[in-house]
């Protein structure tokens, strides 16, 4: 037996010793990472342990302008399963596969699949997902949410616009306004383990969502839905292309109807068009058949009041004798011969009637709408005088509508603008416009000379209907002089009255408007655009009309075919807007 | 007779025993609220790891009784043949032995299953003690260190061959068994300097061993690294007093096996640094206990188990946490009395059976 040694004992001491030194070191250690590391690990771990569930919040309402709703919510389910939860899978299969209307196989495939929740369908109507709920089967999730509902269908389908699967705006006023009609999602938070299972006694932390505010707009749904009526009719009877008409307050900018025929069903804005679905059956070149779909829906989805611009023609001729008339170069009694034609440089630019129109006065010129004589009204301008009117009345400019996509207007260069330019934009070709540009500009030659904005919001509510705050849009006043504005309003009632616009004459109504006829390039395909713009009481205009024709059959002339449409929809809409008629007029300036 | 008892039972260093006592049942409550997720997960019964591990330390409760009361030369003369049935046993596991999460290390015995490496860093210390106690030679110098060294070769090699980490243990309570029983200081730093030069080449030898270092360096950004990055959120999280008992989250599946090696994180996260540092603080009483007989032991032999002992103890408390805590890099090492493991807890109880059965003894002189 040997003996316990003192250096065995010191030895002894020292390990322990050495254990001891060791053990302090991991204190520290331990130290450090709890009290000083502790707020990153700890933040750290809360980020693994959390997961955040958004609420979505209700996308607000569309109304129109007398407060019916135009664009909604409608409560859809969303059917999940929690494999882990899932105490009769058989049961469960069954229940949905009959509920949903879907295949075994396939509601299986889900239920069966090991993941910590896995959704079996989407947009399930409110009762379907309230039936599912009610019977009560462990691990069968039904969560509600919204979907975007159009009550009216395809009504003012290019204006108002749809959502996508997020509910994001995608066109159109759901666009425009997404800030104010999406509110701010709000949020689950919950603690759950590795496998994503929540514990239940941790309870949740809870943010709610803020309902996203309800926007009121100035279309009334009325008006929209006879002018959209009026539209298909002469598009049918036409077998044009498409139609749009724009009918909006001249005094203050808000638009009452923007119909663009055809239209598409909002409640399923993916699906073409009858016309078109023929159109994506031919193929083209280089794109497969998706792109051409796209191209096709894109093209669908266009606002052409807004997002296309065409040549004005004749309707231009109001912006051409504002400009002489605010100018001095031209005044009402100012006499002019039309030969048929006007020969600028060395072009011989015709009239309409190749005839001529012999001896007129300036009012009987706007009245025959006779091309040599914007022609020459537009010469005595000059080019810099022209475009320094075009600029100052906005045409430059966009409107700055409430709208996505505006287009600009297509104009020659000041610098490039020789006299045969001149004269051909005098009587409104050779350059482009929106149809949205051109009404609001005539709004402001009419109104007295204020420049509007058009538009469409007029406030945003609250979500329970009170009034939040109104929506303001910049006016510019002293486009034109007020008596510049009061020449031009009367010249153009007589347009209605006596001249080509004689189409558009309601009895008891003082009725301004001017017609256009333009053909489209190229010239040889001989498709023409009809149009007619009309703005009523002449003498102080509350609402102005502008509807376009586009590439119609048979008789083409804008007096004829435009002018009846306008005219057909004044009759209906000014006693609605309750503007009484009126016998006791203002004399009108005369001709001679 | 019942005289004797008593007189024995006086005897006993009822300072150890209370710490041992208390480490099993602290071991027991944090066992059962750290398996808790995993058990209800797994076998859809909350206490099933609890119940086994009950039974274990029941069974080692009872060792340590049996083993107290037994004079330990009695143990000591067996440590030959415990040797050679450990070496017998850690060659069994290799070939028949049960594999669980990919390493081969238990030997099943109808319900029960037992892990031979836990047996043979018992029979290590035995065996040392023995081999000490029994050499002619002066125990001294290098050769001697090399000898004793070498006979633990055999034994190292089988456990190591699959468990890395045992056999680090059982090097290390050859070296501090070494250290106690030889009076120089000098061959030490040589040896150290050895070891460190063992480890460098260990690990460049294969390139998986430097990755690993490198996880240790930077755990966030492997994918390996995901048990260290998980116990140190827990250990982080905990803060100063904890979530409180039982109301871990890292537990819920985060930290994989939290039963096992990374037991202390939970500990950490539920009870913060202040119960770490208390069960930090628990473990050194036990050692200062187990070093006390090891110094007031009658004989070199009782000295050296004492030692033993406490090297043993030692060694897995201190590489536990430091791994749990990346100071060192990851092996698997599990807590004494702590961690999820029947033929662990067995042994421990068994081996301070035996240290205070040193005590005792030196008392009845």
């Amino acid at each position: 037996m040997k003996k316990n040694m003192t250096f065995h004992k010191k030895k002894v001491w020292v390990v322990l010793l050495g254990c001891m030194l060791l053990m302090v070191g991991l204190m520290g250690r331990l130290v450090y990472l709890m009290c000083f590391r502790s707020d990153y690990y700890y933040e750290k771990a809360k980020e693994l342990h959390e997961r955040e569930r958004d609420i979505k919040a209700a996308r607000g309402e569309i109304l129109d302008a007398k407060g019916r709703v135009l664009a909604s919510n409608r409560t859809v389910c969303t059917i999940s399963v929690i494999h882990s939860q899932i105490k009769e899978p058989e049961k469960v299969i069954a229940l949905l596969s009959e509920k949903l209307e879907m295949d075994e196989a396939e509601v299986r495939k889900r239920v069966e699949k090991i993941s910590s929740i896995e959704r079996v369908k989407t947009n399930v109507e409110k009762s379907t997902g309230d039936e599912i709920r009610e019977s009560n089967l462990a691990g069968v999730k039904v969560d509600e949410d919204y979907r975007r509902y159009y009550p009216l269908g395809s009504l003012a389908s290019k204006v108002i616009g749809f959502t996508g699967g997020d509910n994001q705006g995608i066109i159109g006023l759901e666009v425009k306004y997404e800030d104010i009609l999406k509110g701010k999602p709000g949020k689950i938070l919950t603690t759950t383990d590795a496998r994503g299972v929540e514990i239940d006694k941790l309870g949740e932390a809870r943010e709610d969502p803020t309902d996203g505010k309800t926007l009121m707009i100035s279309l009334d749904a009325n008006i929209q839905k006879f002018a959209q009526q009026a539209a298909l009719k002469v598009m049918e009877e036409k077998q044009a292309e498409r139609v749009s008409i724009l009918l909006m307050n001249p005094q203050n900018g808000e638009i009452y109807a923007c119909v663009n025929v055809p239209e598409f069903d909002l409640n399923d804005p993916f699906a073409l068009t009858d016309d078109l679905k023929i159109q994506s059956r031919i193929r083209t070149a280089g794109k497969t058949d998706t792109e051409r779909k796209q191209e096709l829906l894109n093209q669908m989805w266009r606002n052409p009041c807004l997002n296309d611009t065409y040549e004005p023609g004749s309707t231009f001729k109001i912006i051409t004798m504002a400009a002489g008339l605010e100018a001095g170069v031209v005044s009402p009694k100012d006499r002019f011969y039309c030969p048929g034609y006007k020969v600028v440089e060395d072009r011989r630019i015709h009239c309409a009637k190749r005839t001529g129109h012999g001896s007129q006065n300036f009012v009987e010129g706007a009245q025959n709408s006779c091309n040599p004589v914007f022609i020459e009204v537009g010469l005595r301008l000059g080019t810099d005088r022209y475009y320094k009117y075009f600029r100052q009345f906005g045409l430059l400019d966009k409107t700055g509508a409430d709208l996505p996509g505006e287009a600009k207007t297509i104009m020659h260069q000041m610098k490039n603008m020789g006299e045969v330019e001149l004269a051909t934009v005098s009587f409104g070709q050779s350059f482009q416009i929106t149809p949205v540009q051109l009404a609001a500009t005539v709004s402001s030659l009419i109104n007295g000379g204020r420049r509007v904005t058009p538009h469409f919001g007029v406030a945003v509510l609250n979500s329970d209907r009170t009034e939040g705050e109104k929506l303001i849009f910049p006016v510019k006043d002293g486009i034109v002089s007020e008596k510049t504005s009061g020449e031009i309003r009367k010249i153009l009632e007589t347009v209605v009255s006596q001249g080509s616009g004689k189409n558009a004459k309601i009895e008891g109504y003082a009725i301004g408007g001017k017609t256009a006829t333009s053909q489209t390039l190229p010239r040889s395909a001989n498709r023409y655009i009809s149009s007619f713009l009309g703005f009523a009481p002449a003498d102080d205009p509350q609402v102005l009309g502008l509807c376009i024709i586009h590439d119609p059959k048979g008789i083409y002339y804008g007096g004829t075919i435009a002018a009846p449409v306008i005219r057909s929809i004044f009759e209906n809409i000014l006693p609605y807007l309750g503007i009484e008629k009126s016998n006791t007029l203002d004399p009108v300036v005369e001709g001679n | 007779m019942t005289r004797k008892k008593a007189a024995d039972f006086s005897k006993t260093d009822i300072t150890m025993l209370v710490l041992v006592i208390g480490l099993a049942v602290f071991g027991l409550a944090v066992l059962l609220s750290t398996s808790e997720y995993n058990g209800r997960v797994r076998f859809g019964d909350s206490a099933c790891y609890f119940k086994k591990q009950l039974f274990a330390t029941a069974l080692g409760m009872g060792v340590m009784y049996l083993v107290s009361s037994i004079d330990y030369h009695f143990f000591l003369k067996l440590g030959p043949v415990a040797y050679l049935i450990s070496m017998f046993l850690s060659g069994a596991v290799l070939l028949v032995g049960q594999e669980i999460n990919g390493s081969r290390r238990w030997l099943n015995l109808g319900p029960l299953s037992f892990q031979p490496s836990e047996f043979a860093k018992v029979a290590v210390i035995l065996f040392l003690a023995w081999q000490i106690e029994h050499t002619k030679k002066a125990t001294k110098g290098l050769g001697f260190m090399c000898r004793t060294m070498l006979t633990l070769l055999p034994i190292v090699g089988l456990v190591g061959s699959n468990n890395l980490s045992t056999a680090i243990i059982i090097l290390g309570i050859g070296g501090i068994l070494v250290f106690a029983s030889n009076p120089g200081y000098l061959e030490f730093v040589g040896l150290g300097s050895a070891g460190v030069g063992f480890i460098a080449i260990f690990l460049a030898a294969e390139s998986y061993r430097l990755e690993r270092l490198a996880i240790w360096r930077n755990p966030e950004k492997y994918e390996k690294g995901f048990q260290t990055i998980q116990g140190l959120y827990a250990i982080g999280s905990g803060g100063i007093f904890g979530r409180g008992f039982g109301n871990s989250l890292q537990k819920l599946g985060f930290v994989p096996e939290a039963q096992n090696d990374m037991i202390f994180s939970i500990i950490c996260e539920e009870m913060g640094v202040a119960g770490a540092i208390f069960l930090i603080f628990m473990f050194a009483m036990l050692l200062w206990r187990l070093g006390v007989a090891a110094m007031h032991a009658k004989d070199l032999a009782g000295a050296l188990i004492c030692c033993g002992i406490m090297g043993h103890l030692a060694i897995q408390v201190i590489l536990n946490i430091a791994v749990v805590t990346n100071t060192i890099p990851n092996t698997g090492i599990t807590l004494p009395f702590i961690s999820y493991g029947g033929t662990s807890v067995v042994f421990l109880l068994g081996e301070m059976g035996l240290a205070m059965n040193v005590g005792k003894c030196d008392r009845m002189i």
